[in-house]
């Protein structure tokens, strides 16, 4: 099998990465007879190479600016370019310092500490009245903002948002944008009231106020991230994995202190029951397709507007962008609407089927959205990889599984499988490292050097176990494991809908 | 002006419209609110339909409260407002016995700031028969009265509290008003 060096390959020979790699590739982690990788041609995997009764070769072959990735479902090829300008790497050397010079970083620190007072005041009066209650709804709901972190950091796997923004991103939305809704929509439902009357109030105030206010205020946390750390915001994924984080921040809070106003409402004293009441109707039910959801939308537009200023025109930026927030404001109204909240005459069932007609739309769309965006940013960074025509930094197989978050889980599964716990976990670090290498490489290579190292080691530690790819398992192909991971959660959202209204009919 | 500082400048503005928009939320929302009057007439010759089919006929001379006031089909409240005094009743889904709808309310009177329960309780009812129980409480400077009642399914919580001289003045049209209460189909 060969194939002609196409200008992708050129470019990576001649490109930044050229010299750091030129110098691993005579490292003593190297075997002897050092692939040299200015041989675009024909590579045989590490599978060959140390496994050869294993496995079939795998050839990473480069035509033009894509190299084929067709092993697992339909046929797609990697860019070895990013023709779409999907992704604008942070340029070298570019510090957190800067943004202590920026009104914006003042005013996220401001607003931050304003609203968390507000937080902090709220939850130490419902504390004084319910501590026991109060505890519970605090430890519930931080605990159940893990599955949604795990997810958003899934997204954000070649390239990781620094902490410290997720976490004003996070703050924005729990403290900020909360606080400042309790007010605005307590005013705004009034305000629907007197001009309007007290039963379109109650009916529509929901639907038309909440997302409203909302996700501007939520939108707000994306914008200021940007304004703060424009250069962290490389792609399209970027944006919906700080709106994610927003909209975390603002449901969990959001949560808590429905929580407590149901300790408080019901009048029983300092009692969980409420707590859990709260959890399963907003945690289980209204959880999958809530404020995270809408926007991670919202932040993936506001995204779109700021990566792809230099490649697309104003208008279809500002097109995008405000389509993401209506969007986002559509999937929040359908939620919020008095539509099929009788069930449809069938009782707890056709509450959850009402419940289920209203959320899973949106999740779905947005799911297959940021997916798609996700997929082009992974798409980018491994073009970076394979642009290297090195089976030993990646094979087709590999480039196949590390595309989305559930494909890097099967293979992890897949080495478990073969070589327990240490081969789940050396196909963790070797994807791990990978990504980095791709994110450094991406970034003019200043660090590819002991980068490449660490995908060597990691790929010999893979080999000792005669399991010399982190790839998926062969003929793989269902998702079987999401679709159980699917099913287990319509079960856990039934028998949670059954036990919510257990409990609501005995409180 | 060099690159740095109109970048600066930028930010500058970016960040006044993002504030701005905070601060039209957060604080111009409930500006607005405050100068848009709340209180509409309502007929004390007919009787107002709260929530859940249960009804009342509001005191002579009442407003009610539309920011405050909630209908619905299963739950709801209004609030009136007699002069100074806040007449409001609150209904709400309840399965529990007419005591424990009492512990209920005077939990959540006792977590007003200052307010606390005075004296015990005593049994009424309402003119279509429906027993509650009633009770008084104060909060500085500030009399109230409250009363519960239990029947098809639902609870009906109901307080009125207002300054000492004004409250005693409404406190008859509120106790007229109360058992005038009417559910749909009285147990």
């Amino acid at each position: 099998m060969t194939a002609e060096p196409g200008p992708g390959v050129t470019e990576a020979t001649t490109g930044a990465s050229s010299a750091p790699i030129g110098r691993a590739s005579v490292a003593s982690t190297e075997r002897p007879g050092t692939h040299d990788r200015r041989r675009p041609t024909t590579q045989t995997s590490p599978t060959a190479q140390t496994d050869r009764t294993a496995q079939t070769s795998v050839a990473v072959r480069v035509r033009g600016d894509r190299a084929p990735v067709g092993l697992v479902g339909k046929a797609t090829t990697v860019p070895i370019r990013d023709p779409r300008g999907a992704v604008v790497p942070t340029p070298p050397g570019t510090s957190g310092r800067n943004s202590l010079r920026l009104p914006a970083f003042w005013l996220l620190v401001t607003l931050v500490a304003v609203g968390a007072w507000r937080v902090i005041a709220i939850a130490s009066t419902a504390f004084a009245h319910f501590p026991v209650a109060t505890a519970t709804a605090a430890v519930l709901f931080v605990l159940y903002a893990v599955p949604f972190v795990i997810v958003a950091r899934s997204v954000d796997f070649f390239e990781r948002e620094p902490p410290l923004l997720v976490a004003a991103a996070l703050a924005w939305g729990a403290v900020v944008a909360t606080m400042t809704a309790l007010s605005g929509n307590s005013a705004a439902r009034s305000i629907l009231a007197k001009l309007a009357t007290p039963a379109f109030a109650v009916t529509w105030g929901p639907a038309i106020i909440a997302p409203t206010l909302e996700e501007i205020l939520k939108t707000l946390g994306v914008v200021v991230v940007v304004l703060v750390a424009r250069r962290q915001v490389n792609s399209v994924a970027d944006g919906a994995v700080y709106g994610a984080f927003v909209g975390l921040g603002f449901q969990v809070v959001e949560d808590f202190v429905d929580a407590c106003n149901a300790v408080a409402i019901a009048g029983r004293g300092d009692r969980v029951a409420p707590v859990i009441v709260t959890f399963l109707l907003r945690g289980f039910l209204g959880g999958l397709w809530s404020h995270t959801l809408f926007s991670a939308l919202a932040g993936a537009g506001v995204a779109y507007y700021v990566v792809h200023r230099r490649n697309r025109s104003l208008r279809r930026r500002l097109v995008v962008a405000l389509g993401a927030i209506a969007g986002a404001w559509l999937f929040h109204f359908v939620w919020n609407s008095p539509w099929f909240v009788t069930g449809f005459g069938f009782g707890g069932f056709g509450v959850l089927a009402g419940l289920i007609v209203k959320g899973a739309p949106a999740l779905i769309l947005v799911a297959l959205f940021i997916g798609t965006a996700s997929g082009h940013e992974a798409d980018v960074y491994l073009g970076t990889l394979v642009a290297l025509s090195d089976p030993r930094i990646i094979t087709t197989r590999e480039v196949a599984a590390l595309r989305t978050g559930r494909r890097r889980i099967a293979a992890r599964r897949y080495a478990y499988a073969r070589c327990g716990r240490p081969g789940s976990v050396a196909v963790r670090q070797l994807q791990r490292a990978q990504a980095e290498l791709a994110l450094d490489l991406s970034r003019g290579g200043r660090d590819a050097y002991p980068l490449r190292l660490r995908v060597l080691v990691q790929r010999r530690q893979l080999a000792a176990m005669a399991h010399p790819e982190g790839c998926l398992p062969p003929g793989r192909r269902r998702d079987w494991g999401a679709i159980a991971v699917v099913a287990a959660l319509a079960l856990v959202i039934a028998i949670a809908l059954t036990a919510a209204v257990q409990l609501v009919a005995t409180r | 002006m060099g690159d740095g500082r109109r970048r600066l400048l930028r930010n500058l503005w970016a960040s006044l419209a993002v504030l701005a928009t905070v601060a039209v939320i957060g604080i111009g929302l409930p500006a607005i609110n405050a100068l848009l009057p709340a209180a509409r007439p309502v007929s004390a010759s007919e009787a107002y339909v709260v929530a859940a089919g249960v009804s009342l006929r509001p005191p002579v001379g009442a407003r009610v409260d539309v920011s405050r006031t909630a209908p619905g089909p299963h739950e709801g409240a209004v609030l009136l407002l007699l002069g100074s005094v806040r007449y409001a009743v609150v209904i709400t889904p309840y399965r529990g016995t007419l005591r424990g709808a009492a512990a209920r309310l005077r939990a959540k009177i006792e977590l007003i700031r200052g307010a606390h329960v005075v004296g015990g309780e005593t049994s009424v009812a309402t003119a279509q028969g429906v027993a509650g129980r009633a009770g008084t409480y104060e909060s500085p400077n500030r009399l109230g009265r409250y009363a519960v009642f239990v029947a098809d399914g639902l609870a009906v919580e109901v307080t009125a509290a207002g300054p000492m001289p004004d409250f005693r003045a409404a406190l008859p049209a509120v106790l007229d008003s109360t058992r005038s209460l009417s559910f749909r189909s009285a147990s």
